[in-house]
């Protein structure tokens, strides 16, 4: 009898441990599920719950794809140069009532260099071809040094559509500086009257011209572009990405930098945004007391800069040299 | 019994959880009503719940530009649910018109939502078209200034008359020739 | 006109000594009758350098430009608009010795005036021929005209161009008259065809005293505007330059900088063409010792005058050290391109402006010799004002490779420019073996009024 009651004791005692065992297992499954679930039903949360900013609507369309497969969108997704006046236009033709203006924080360029990369995959161009420049600048011995990002200017006085002996760049009423790729004759006397450096010759690169046949400009491509760099024996530069404007869309400098140092708008509308951050243009002109480069030439550029006062990181020179291969 | 326990705490937990995940977000209607006080142009949105006004919430008013919104400010709703924004009067648009955006974004109560509405506060700016149909150096081959196509015209036919008439007057010596025979 | 006059006019010129005007004749129009060996070994190695000129063109535009040339983005006009500038100045060298003379009586212009005439001529077609070979895109040529907008300095260039090439030709063409209507009648042993074309160049000339005065109006006429397109060629030219913003090419001067530099070249290019015609046609009697006296106090003049834009052009920018070009004057000056800068300024200017102020130095051989250093500092001194023009622009340069700093012309460059040279020489030797290229006419008639000056110098 007592070995029995000694068992069932020592059962018992199995069976407490055990029990105790099982509890804390159970009570250890049971954490871990309820960080699941609430895990899972903050997921379902954001899937439900209405953030964000444009409304997807119900109604879906059917397109066709580039691979010809017939695909439903939302019908918000798509941008019907029908409903407004940002359709394609002849090259000449600037975009109706805009006057384009570009203003550039030197107070937040850190030499990210990401604004180069996105114009470089934009317009298919490869090192060292740039549109967009940045440089290490000196104002005088004392100061401290910055980074300057540039590209064209698209002044309204602009020397080189002087110049141009067949009128291959042009003016454009949306303030933007063209060139025509199908009339450029290389005689290259914009690159002498551009005091800025702004514009590259196409001399050929044999692996810039294998690039460009590899990847055609096609509409359907998300970088590509209306003005061809691609033209060999011809003069090209920044062009303010008018594919993107007709779509609505920022250039591809502006939406590639992380900083938010490049701000992009309207003139007339008075308005400047960098993607995220949109201010009234002359009161930031005025408050951050703009300037523009070589104002004194009289060119009238379309670019302002912000001097690099309150920066928002401390200089640090480049770590390497770039675009070293020829 | 052990097990049902177990069961009934986990059902509990998740609804508890999902309750109060979504008692977070409620809905609110916010609704445009344009009116002009004085001389300014007022915009008072209304925010309600379930047909009742809410109060405190954080509404930013947004003018649509072009490649983004422009904030114009942030008030919250009052005791009777309405923020009222006076809106500035130096917002420039081609034709006059605005489009409005009226947002909550990120409250503790309510979910995010928007509403849109079209009026006429845009003060009209007129495009110059930076001036590229005026005549100047900068610009297009049929835009040449006068005083440059006029004096070109008349330095080459000058120029190009007088060679011309040389020419014509080898031809003479020809012909004088012809004559005195 | 009475009848007695015109007979008398008429006369005149049979009663010219028949055997003196002959041997005349005979001496200008020896070297046409026959080509020696020596001209056909150096027409021979004219017609190669073209033609290795053509081969690199074919190459520079069928292999991609970024391996065939050394242009890059910094340095994008090169060696091919730095000759371009060369043969324009050249081509004024018509103007100088040909119609500044000619208007203001000094006789001693004849004999020298249809060799500056081709010379003329040549330059000014190798001129366009150099800006065609830096053309992007020369298969879009004809954009210039359908396209071409007359705001452009360059339009205004061809304007020019084509307007100095025409009156040239026409100026060379018509005084040539009356030479090829003796040639005609007084080679007589030439080839048929030659002898058919001059019969149909000459124009029925038969030097009438109608005829003549027909003549010589239209000459007058043409040489008066010839100068000022002559000057109008290089101030365009000038203005490619000076229509930029950039800080070494911001001159007001840089017009009749170039203008000046024009006449410099074109009596060095006098010179030397003048000796060679001299020893190689055995042309002494004509092209005289005085002639060299002469020019080398010309060259005196010209240098002086280049030395004194020079001067305004460099002096005064280094005395205000601005910003904007210190850098690149404190390289000329005493940097990376001391030396070529003012061995360029030895040979091309200051030489030139001193050393033929001694009798010796007026030889024949020794001031050729001057002038050729003046020639080859020409082209360079063209080099130094376009090429350091480019390599510092107002913002810095960053981030390039290496070949695209510093600008040394590929071999291909250096190819076609020679062979832009050759060309020139070519059309100038080619033309002095079928046409006379000193103008008879104009000699005899000199002799004829008694200006004994324009052989023999008193």
């Amino acid at each position: 009898m007592s070995e029995h009651t000694e068992n069932s004791h020592k059962n018992e005692e199995n069976n407490t441990s055990d029990a105790n065992e099982a509890g804390r297992r159970k009570f250890l499954k049971f954490g871990v599920l309820a960080a699941g679930l609430t895990v899972v039903g903050g997921g379902l949360q954001k899937v439900f719950s209405d953030e964000s900013k444009s409304t997807l609507t119900e109604e879906k369309v059917k397109v066709l794809t580039a691979e010809g497969k017939v695909v439903e969108v939302n019908k918000n997704a798509i941008a019907h140069p029908a409903d407004n006046n940002l359709s394609h236009l002849t090259e000449r033709d600037g975009i109706p009532n805009r006057k384009f203006i570009m203003v550039i924080d030197l107070a937040r360029c850190a030499n990210a260099r990401k604004c180069v990369e996105g114009c470089q995959k934009m317009h298919n161009l490869l090192p060292p071809i740039e549109y967009m420049k940045v440089r290490k600048m000196q104002d005088t011995p004392l100061t401290s040094p910055y980074w300057f990002p540039t590209a064209c200017y698209h002044c309204d006085n602009p020397p080189c559509t002087k110049v141009c002996p067949v009128g291959a760049t042009f003016k454009r009423s949306d303030g933007i500086v063209g060139v025509d790729s199908d009339r450029c004759i290389g005689c290259k006397f914009c690159m002498a009257a551009c005091p800025y450096s702004a514009r590259t010759f196409n001399f050929g690169r044999p692996e810039q011209v294998q690039f460009n046949e590899s990847h055609p400009k096609c509409d359907t491509q998300e970088n590509c572009c209306v003005t061809n760099g691609g033209t060999v024996g011809t003069v090209s530069k920044c062009d303010f990405c008018p594919q993107h404007l007709s779509e609505g869309k920022l250039p591809a400098c502006i939406t590639a930098c992380p900083n938010g140092t490049l701000f992009f708008g309207d003139e007339l509308e008075d308005v400047v945004t960098n993607g995220e951050e949109t201010f009234r243009l002359k009161k930031l002109l005025k408050d951050r007391s703009a300037y523009r480069e070589m104002e004194e030439l009289g060119t009238k550029p379309r670019v302002y800069f912000l001097p690099p006062v309150k920066r928002l990181f401390p200089f640090e020179d480049a770590t390497k040299v770039y675009n070293t291969q020829e | 019994m052990k097990k049902n326990i177990y069961f009934i705490a986990i059902l509990v937990t998740l609804l508890v959880q999902m309750t109060s995940t979504f008692a977070q977000d409620k809905v609110a209607k916010l609704s445009f009503k344009f009116e002009k006080v004085d001389t300014n142009n007022v915009c008072n949105v209304s925010a309600t719940s379930d047909g009742l006004p809410v109060k405190g919430v954080n509404i930013n008013l947004f003018v649509k530009r072009m490649l983004s919104d422009l904030e114009i400010a942030s008030v919250a709703t009052e005791e009777n649910g309405i923020a009222s924004f006076v809106f500035p009067k130096d917002i420039p648009s081609i034709d006059g018109n605005l489009s409005l955006i009226a947002r909550i974004t990120d409250d503790d109560n309510y979910k995010n939502t928007e509403v849109t509405g079209d009026v006429n506060w845009g003060t009209l700016v007129v495009s110059d078209n930076c001036n590229v149909n005026e005549r100047a150096i900068s610009a297009a081959r049929d835009k040449a200034p006068i005083y440059l196509i006029a004096t070109s015209i008349f330095i080459i036919s000058i120029v190009w008359g007088t060679l011309l008439w040389a020419v014509l007057q080898v031809f003479k010596i020809k012909r004088v020739r012809n004559s005195a025979r | 006109m009475s009848k007695e006059t015109i007979k008398k006019e008429s006369t005149q010129y049979e009663t010219f000594t028949q055997e003196e005007y002959m041997i005349m004749k005979d001496d200008l129009l020896r070297p046409m009758r026959k080509i020696r060996l020596g001209g056909k070994i150096w027409i021979a190695f004219l017609v190669l350098v073209c033609c290795a000129g053509v081969y690199a063109y074919y190459i520079q535009e069928t292999k991609s430009k970024y391996v065939t040339v050394s242009l890059r983005d910094i340095t994008f006009w090169g060696v091919y608009i730095s000759n371009f500038v060369f043969f324009v100045a050249l081509s004024l060298v018509g103007v100088l010795m040909s119609a500044v003379l000619k208007l203001t009586n000094f006789e001693w212009y004849r004999p020298l005036s249809r060799i500056a005439e081709i010379i003329a001529v040549a330059a000014i077609m190798l001129a366009g021929v150099s800006i065609v070979a830096a053309m992007g895109r020369p298969d879009r040529l004809h954009y210039l005209i359908i396209h071409g907008r007359i705001q452009s300095p360059i339009v205004w260039d061809i304007i020019v161009i084509m307007t100095y090439l025409a009156t040239s030709l026409v100026l060379l063409y018509i005084p040539l008259i009356p030479s090829l209507s003796t040639c005609k009648n007084h080679l007589t042993n030439l080839p048929k065809w030659q002898l058919k074309m001059y019969k149909f160049l000459s124009f029925g000339w038969e030097g009438t005293t109608e005829q003549w005065k027909i003549l010589k109006r239209t000459v007058k006429v043409l040489t008066v505007l010839v100068i000022p397109l002559g000057i109008s060629i290089h101030t365009v030219t000038a203005w490619l330059f000076a229509t930029t913003l950039r800080a070494e090419w911001d001159s007001a001067n840089l017009g009749a900088y170039f203008v000046s530099g024009a006449f410099l070249l074109g009596v060095s290019a006098m010179i030397l063409a003048v000796y060679t015609f001299r020893r190689a046609y055995h042309l002494e009697k004509y092209l005289t010792e005085m002639h060299f006296d002469k020019l080398g106090k010309v060259l005196v003049l010209m240098a002086l005058i280049y030395g004194y834009f020079n001067i305004n052009e460099f002096l005064v920018p280094a005395y205000k050290m601005s910003g904007l070009v210190s850098d690149k004057l404190k390289n000329l000056f005493n940097g990376e391109e001391a030396m070529f800068f003012w061995s360029v300024l030895l040979f091309g200017i200051i030489l030139p402006a001193i050393l033929p102020l001694f009798k010796q130095m007026r030889k024949p051989l020794p001031l050729t010799l001057l002038s050729l250093g003046v020639f080859i500092a020409g082209w360079f001194k063209r080099y130094l004002i376009v090429i350091p023009g480019q390599a510092d622009p107002y913002l810095p340069i960053q981030n390039v490779p290496e070949s695209w700093k510093h600008y040394s012309p590929s071999m291909v460059e250096w190819t076609i420019v020679a062979a832009s040279f050759a060309a020139m020489m070519l059309i100038v030797t080619l033309f002095s073996k079928y046409f006379p290229i000193i103008s008879v006419w104009e000699v005899a008639e000199g002799r004829l009024e008694g200006k004994e000056e324009i052989i023999n110098y008193k």
